[in-house]
């Protein structure tokens, strides 16, 4: 199995654990050796929310930590690094979609990820931002976590515990089944931790890089990108939903070697 | 220079199971509540920390890192004589009944700090003081004898009440009331009520593990009358 894989699998059965300890320990049992920190005191995309408020106030939000505020400067400074390789590499919200996804490429075929007319899909990405910008300005206004109330991702490790909102249930839902038909419908299309840290593909040191030289144009790259981004057509990837999954490279799904590549420093910058 | 996917699952493990550990070696790392209000929006005292921002987890000594008021002040005025440091607000309402409209909670506490510091506080109308905190506030001359006449004076025999009286007495003459102090979300589903009425009267929470009280303060909604609201649902 490949090393991100792995990855994947082992950090969504560690945030699933933590989920099920924080409930247990509030039931007065748990895991003492475990975390039992809340979904919200592990979850970087609260560091983002919050920090308007902290830099204003001094203050965390209700519900946020400071561990968020630790999270989201590693995970930026991950990214800035290799771009978003918390998206493709940690998030289990990501994660489920690519796992269900695999379901609907078998159902569909080679129809799969290609319902959506391309020129829709770029289109429909920049929601993300807008999701983002409402999800800033609601919560430096309100000082409350309103994404709590739509977010999915809290949904898939608390819809167990009757405390989540019903639309947060609904979207993680209709996610999973978007899954079936497009390959992370949500990091894609709503996602606003994976539009803050989509920016950062603009100027991370370690870029994608296709060489057009020994390219054969078989466009394997294309097919195998989760966000649906033409790698065969790009240099350097600097579009904003590249997740530094690897699966375009050389390494995985392109079949000429050091054709496409993860690649760092000033010289192969130039 | 390139990287591979090795190096990529290398670095993602490395980057946030080791900044997580060197942020707890620094003491960065923590998953709850700092304890230190937010500040002042504007106005004449913007920047300065809101004494309506007290929550019922924050005991006497957080009080005292953030505002210019002693815990042994507040465990003086307050009637707490043992190790007021650590003597969380949540507490208070759990030793002193409610008397009437008032009730000596958190909302006292914050009341007590606005006066004490002079900092501004728009009154919830439940917030009372006892009389040794009042005689506190004119001796240090934070307030005028006509200012001592406006303030909500709680009977100081509900201190004696609570120390004195035989738990016999106590279990004879008083009904149980279903919400108290520990109450928490958990134990208002197991009176039957369901989360839209639960979160009509007390708000969004975030686990059922909450107190109730802590839920109310939190979405600054007065326990004292959501206890009763509560009350009468369940008893429906």
């Amino acid at each position: 199995m490949k090393n991100r894989r792995w990855i994947q699998i082992g950090f969504f059965l560690f945030i699933a654990a933590i989920a099920v300890n924080h409930g247990l320990t509030e039931a007065g049992g748990g895991i003492a050796w475990l975390s039992n920190a809340s979904l919200h005191a592990i979850c970087p995309f609260g560091g983002v929310v919050t920090l308007y408020t902290y830099i204003t106030d001094g203050a965390m939000i209700k519900k946020i930590h400071e561990s968020s505020l630790v999270l989201m400067g590693l995970v930026l400074f991950l990214s800035v690094l290799v771009g978003p390789a918390f998206c493709g590499w940690v998030c289990p919200l990501g994660s489920i979609q690519e796992w269900v996804g695999k379901i609907g490429r078998k159902i569909f075929g080679k129809r799969y990820n290609r319902l959506i007319p391309k020129k829709a899909d770029r289109l429909l990405g920049l929601l993300r931002y807008g999701v983002l910008a409402w999800v800033l300005i609601v919560t430096a206004l309100s000082f409350d976590l309103v994404f709590s109330t739509v977010d999915p991702y809290y949904a898939l490790f608390q819809f167990w515990t009757g405390e989540v909102a019903i639309s947060a249930i609904i979207i993680l839902l209709a996610v999973l089944g978007l899954s079936l038909i497009v390959e992370r419908p949500w990091c894609r299309y709503a996602c606003p931790y994976g539009a803050f840290l989509g920016i950062t593909n603009k100027f991370r040191i370690f870029t994608i890089r296709r060489n057009a030289k020994t390219c054969v144009d078989c466009k394997q790259c294309d097919s195998v990108c989760p966000m649906g981004i033409e790698v065969s057509t790009s240099g350097k990837v600097r579009d904003l939903r590249c997740i530094s999954c690897m699966e375009c490279t050389s390494e995985a799904a392109c079949p000429i070697p050091e054709t496409v590549q993860l690649l760092g420093g000033i010289k192969d910058e130039a | 220079m390139k990287l591979n996917q090795k190096s990529i699952a290398i670095l993602v493990v490395v980057i946030l199971f080791g900044g997580v550990f060197v942020s707890d070696a620094l003491g960065l790392w923590k998953t709850e509540s700092s304890k230190v209000p937010v500040k002042i929006q504007s106005g004449e005292f913007a920047g300065e920390a809101d004494p309506a921002d007290i929550r019922g987890s924050y005991t006497f000594g957080d009080i005292e890192k953030v505002f210019p008021i002693t815990a042994e002040t507040l465990g003086e005025v307050f009637w707490v004589t043992e190790n007021p440091e650590s003597f969380q607000l949540k507490r208070l309402e759990e030793m002193y009944p409610s008397e009437g409209e008032f009730e000596m909670g958190t909302s006292s506490v914050r009341y007590f700090v606005a006066r004490y510091t002079g900092l501004p506080y728009e009154q919830t109308g439940e917030e009372g003081l006892f009389p040794v905190a009042i005689e506190f506030l004119k001796r240090e001359g934070k307030i005028s004898e006509e200012e001592a006449q406006t303030i909500p004076v709680m009977n100081p025999e509900i201190i004696l009440q609570y120390e004195d009286a035989p738990e016999e007495t106590v279990v004879e003459e008083h009904v149980e009331p279903l919400v108290k102090g520990n109450t928490t979300v958990a134990d208002l589903f197991a009176l039957g009520l369901s989360e839209e009425e639960i979160i009509s009267v007390i708000g969004e929470f975030e686990s059922k593990g909450e107190l109730v009280r802590d839920v109310c303060n939190g979405n600054e909604v007065a326990f004292s009358a959501a206890k009763l609201t509560l009350q009468e649902l369940a008893e429906k």
